[in-house]
């Protein structure tokens, strides 16, 4: 589980990393809202903690960057106790939970368990890229035939369509769909399922393909067809 | 006596002979194809195949669904499939060599050819079926010599063909009960059928490399 943590605060900083930490999460740091749009839009994270008060971009604005880029992941804000009429737009614009200065760990920790979980159920709608749909719940992939995909290959399919503004690496793939099942597999696992998909992009009549060699980092792109 | 009048009730007349010659002789390239393949690369290119010509009775059944007379200028000339092989391959890459062999004939070419892989049919039928017009050293109904025949080549996978075999079956059980769900989860097979195909083409491709970047090693 990687977390991405958003926090100018030198003190709390560093408190949340090592609780973080202590729990088994992988935590990405920044001290300001651009890094922290950064960061977003480059990595996968299953959560992302954003305090309001954050250098260059605050966190509401932030926030509102980070989903109007297309990002679906879990926000929790962190807020001062006067900052009522905050914690409302933070909510409105796109964060799932906020939690008030000072908190306990334990109740973060919750909230972050809580939104992996929600996050996992609610993400079921179709995706669509150019004609490719996605169907979550049949884990199904259509263009001009459909055809099933196993479970693995679905989770892989949905981070690609996901993340079509910039390219996965091999480890961020592995560690998003192998990893957490402490899964034997090595990283070769991530072009085997690559492969697959591929060909299977192919079969259906796409007109998207997946870009990107063995061992590198992947995208998927729209593809002009002869045909 | 019966056989003498059998014979000559065929839709197919005099060519009832013929057609048989026919189907040997595309028959014949295939295997002998299959067999080269085999001695040079170790591996076959097809895994079976199965020919029969058209019975009487369905070809008469076909001419009258299709608005033809029942007569032999029918069975032979304007239904080209009288001649049918059916060829099932392993992995879904070996039913486009097999086709580009065939694309290699001199005296033949495909004149129809419908790619149900790539696009499959609505119920989920997937296979590669083409017409094959070759030439013969016999007359045709035309006075043509060399004689221009017609065969139905179908190409599909083990697993495609089981779909197809399996579906055949169940159609013909009339009146059953959820007929609507029964025919989308019959295409839900199909899909994941062909999901295998695919996986199992890609795990062949990646085999492959793996032996030719070998290969390139040790040499």
């Amino acid at each position: 589980m990687k977390i991405l943590l958003a926090v100018n605060d030198e003190e709390l900083l560093r408190s949340l990393v090592a609780v973080l930490l202590h729990n088994g999460y992988q935590v990405d740091t920044v001290r300001n809202g651009k890094a922290a749009i950064d960061k977003a839009c480059k990595n996968i994270y299953d959560t992302m903690v954003i305090d309001i008060i954050l250098p260059i971009v605050d966190g509401i604005e932030t926030v509102k960057i980070i989903r109007n880029k297309g990002k679906s992941t879990p926000i929790i804000l962190l807020s001062e106790s006067s900052g009522v009429s905050d914690r409302i737009m933070g909510l409105d614009i796109g964060a799932d939970d906020y939690l008030i200065k000072p908190f306990s760990m334990g109740e973060l920790l919750a909230s972050i368990r809580a939104r992996i979980r929600r996050s996992r159920v609610y993400n079921r709608e179709d995706l669509e890229f150019a004609s490719l749909r996605l169907d979550l719940s049949e884990q199904e992939i259509k263009a001009r035939n459909t055809i099933r995909i196993s479970g693995k290959e679905c989770r892989l399919m949905e981070l690609l369509m996901r993340n079509t503004d910039h390219e996965i690496s091999t480890a961020d793939i592995y560690h998003a769909i192998w990893d957490k099942d402490k899964s034997e597999y090595t990283k070769d696992v991530v072009w085997v399922y690559i492969s697959y998909l591929k060909q299977k992009l192919e079969a259906i009549g796409a007109d998207a393909e997946i870009i990107g060699n063995e061992g590198e980092s992947f995208i998927l792109r729209k593809t002009r067809r002869k045909e | 006596m019966s056989n003498e009048i059998k014979k000559h009730d065929s839709i197919y007349g005099r060519f009832e002979d013929v057609l048989p010659k026919v189907l040997d002789d595309i028959k014949g390239r295939l295997e002998r194809y299959n067999e080269n393949e085999r001695r040079k690369k170790g591996e076959a290119v097809y895994e079976h195949l199965i020919c029969r010509i058209k019975t009487d009775e369905s070809m008469r059944e076909k001419c009258v669904r299709r608005g033809f007379p029942e007569n032999t200028y029918s069975a032979i000339w304007e239904l080209k499939d009288a001649v049918g092989i059916r060829i099932i391959c392993a992995f879904r890459d070996d039913i486009y060599k097999i086709i580009e062999y065939i694309r290699t004939f001199s005296d033949a070419r495909i004149i129809e050819e419908k790619d149900y892989i790539k696009r499959a049919k609505a119920n989920g039928y997937r296979s590669y079926h083409l017409i094959l017009e070759i030439l013969e050293p016999f007359h045709d109904i035309e006075g043509n010599y060399p004689g221009h025949f017609f065969a139905e080549i179908q190409l599909r996978t083990i697993a495609m063909d089981s779909w197809a075999s399996l579906e055949h079956r169940m159609k013909y059980k009339k009146n059953i009960k959820n007929q609507e769900l029964i025919v989308s989860e019959l295409k839900r097979c199909a899909d994941e059928l062909a999901s295998l195909d695919i996986s199992m083409q890609t795990i062949r491709n990646l085999i492959n490399i793996g032996e030719s970047n070998e290969d390139t090693i040790s040499s």
